[in-house]
């Protein structure tokens, strides 16, 4: 009997792949640099909007004297960070497809031919690394699942810029290939050559496409990955844009969904304010150059009501409108002795969290939209939402909107 | 612009712009967070490389070169948005089993699921039928 030929080894097999190149299906004409340039067009568009959309919110959070962001237009906020959510969601197809089209690149022997070289594949290793993290967390993050021991915020902001530096890098670096890419038909012959990979002894090499038929393969893959993003949007946009709403079975929101038929992202019970919120010896501190006065539920209700349709929305993509009413701010900045320049120091009952206290901006404190609500859709507040008062402002996020309220003061200009 | 000034201002921005987040890395976030956040970094990394690289051509390999060539694009689609969908798909269904708040992640398993599953349909639907045209434009051999 003759002997068994010996199994080669785990590691052997690995180096043999990686000297002789990918299996034959590798070849595919899809893992072309006209397909990855398509697809990277289309991300790279993406993330330049998911990134720019991430300034603005920041700039909203964190205002600046160089770009007052105010109150109009109303709209503004909503149409912002649902593009945010929507960029981002999208690019978790653009992005498999992007690596799925170039990923034999990966499997180049040696892996580094020099010093230019090594820096290159280690950019990509950055923007790849850093790509990955932004959309993974920034996913989890909408769905307030957080299993990775930092805080996400100032982090997001953080890895957002490597990003989008190491995708300007990658441009650098590839722009004769993007452009070589861009600029040939699908099913024109390749301005360069594929890489070819050694014969592998007993097999031969697998006959090459003809260019129609390569060109309709790359055709079609850009098509599937268009479909892809299509499919990711369509099951997830309807937390913002309400007629989808009902075919969004990956949102984590339904707009109509809620306490008063409005979602809630932090409850009464989660900001440690079910019983304060309801004590009946709340009252409002309003203090300002007048001095200061307290006024409780009925005092506030006693004072000039406005009516108001106005739209929560939150940089985690989700914006639903409703019908706001209570006391315009201005009325009560008046009634502190304040003027039209001046911003207002808003204070929750929440007792800890990163905005318990915030600052409305005078331009918001004087819009006659923006009130202290008392009532939402006819109704008190319910305590999810922020009984007995809470902030509502045009174009303001979501986290801005402070609830349950227990001091304004008014700020000199 | 000559190309190599161009190249040269890219290269500048961008390695400005990943020097502009590392400094608000180390201002503003914890020193004792930093450890996981480079857990995470370079966790996307060895996914890339250990799991999404290596299923690409198993899938390649397993599937695709043994579909009809007719069926390869919108199967190369029903696969990208398996993969896109199922992983969205996935963490929602985890993190629906930890929300504090009924108004979140609403939709139940079986809406999520059968959702994909038609999402799924849907595409490679539409992608067999957007190959079709330019098969029967084909030459006669």
């Amino acid at each position: 009997m003759p002997p068994q030929a010996e199994r080669p080894g785990l590691l052997s097999r690995v180096r043999t792949l990686a000297e002789q190149g990918p299996p034959q299906a590798a070849t595919s004409a899809v893992h072309d640099e006209r397909v990855v340039a398509r697809v990277g067009r289309w991300l790279g568009i993406a993330f330049a909007v998911c990134f720019a959309t991430g300034v603005l919110s920041h700039l909203h959070q964190n205002p600046v004297a160089w770009l007052p962001l105010g109150p109009t237009p109303s709209w503004g906020y909503r149409l912002t960070q649902g593009l945010h959510v929507a960029t981002g969601l999208a690019c978790v197809p653009l992005l498999l497809a992007k690596l799925y089209a170039a990923y034999p690149r990966l499997f180049a022997w040696p892996p580094v031919t020099g010093l230019v070289n090594g820096l290159e594949r280690g950019s990509i290793g950055v923007l790849v690394g850093s790509a990955l993290f932004q959309v993974s967390t920034g996913v989890m993050n909408i769905l307030q699942w957080y299993p990775w021991g930092f805080g996400f915020t100032g982090v997001h902001w953080a890895v957002a810029w490597v990003t989008i530096g190491a995708l300007v890098v990658h441009i650098a670096v590839h722009l004769p290939a993007i452009r070589r890419g861009l600029g040939t038909a699908l099913d024109a012959p390749a301005a360069v050559e594929p890489p070819t990979f050694p014969a592998v002894p007993g097999h031969a090499p697998p006959d090459p496409e003809d260019d129609a038929t390569a060109g309709r393969t790359r055709r079609g893959f850009l098509v599937g990955t268009g479909l892809a993003v299509a499919a990711i949007t369509v099951t997830t946009v309807g937390q913002t844009a309400q007629p989808l709403s009902r075919l969004a079975v990956l949102a984590p929101r339904r707009p109509d969904l809620g306490p008063q038929g409005l979602p809630v992202n932090r409850t009464a019970a989660q900001a440690g304010v079910e019983r304060s919120a309801v004590d009946p010896a709340w009252v409002l501190r309003l203090l300002g150059p007048a001095g200061e006065q307290g006024l409780d539920l009925q005092a506030l209700q006693g004072l000039d009501q406005h009516e108001a349709e106005l739209t929560i929305t939150c940089v985690e993509g989700w914006s639903a409108s409703a019908l706001w009413s209570g006391v315009p701010v201005a009325q009560l900045v008046s009634r502190a002795g304040g003027g039209r320049g001046s911003s207002v120091r808003v204070t929750s009952l929440e007792p800890r969290g990163a905005y318990r206290v915030t600052t409305l901006p005078a331009s918001y404190a004087f819009h006659p939209d923006t009130l202290l609500a008392l009532r939402l859709e006819g109704q008190d507040l319910d305590l999810d939402h922020g009984y007995p008062a809470r902030i509502i402002a045009p174009n303001r996020p979501g986290v801005l909107q402070t609830k349950w309220v227990t001091s304004l003061e008014v700020l000199d200009a | 612009m000559p190309d190599r000034l161009l190249r040269g201002a890219l290269l500048g921005l961008g390695v400005l712009g990943m020097a502009v987040g590392v400094s608000i890395g180390v201002r503003e976030v914890p020193v004792r967070q930093w450890w996981p956040v480079a857990r995470w970094l370079v966790g996307g990394i060895v996914v890339h490389d250990l799991v999404l690289a290596p299923a690409a051509v198993v899938l390649a390999f397993l599937v695709l070169r043994r579909a009809p060539a007719g069926w390869r694009s919108p199967l190369r689609a029903a696969l990208l948005t398996v993969g896109a969908l199922g992983l969205v798909a996935a963490a929602v269904l985890v993190a629906s089993t930890m929300r504090q708040n009924a108004s979140v992640l609403p939709a139940g398993a079986p809406v999520v699921l059968g959702g994909v599953a038609l999402a799924v349909l849907l595409v490679t639907l539409v992608a067999a039928v957007a190959e079709r045209p330019r098969r029967r434009g084909r030459a006669p051999r």
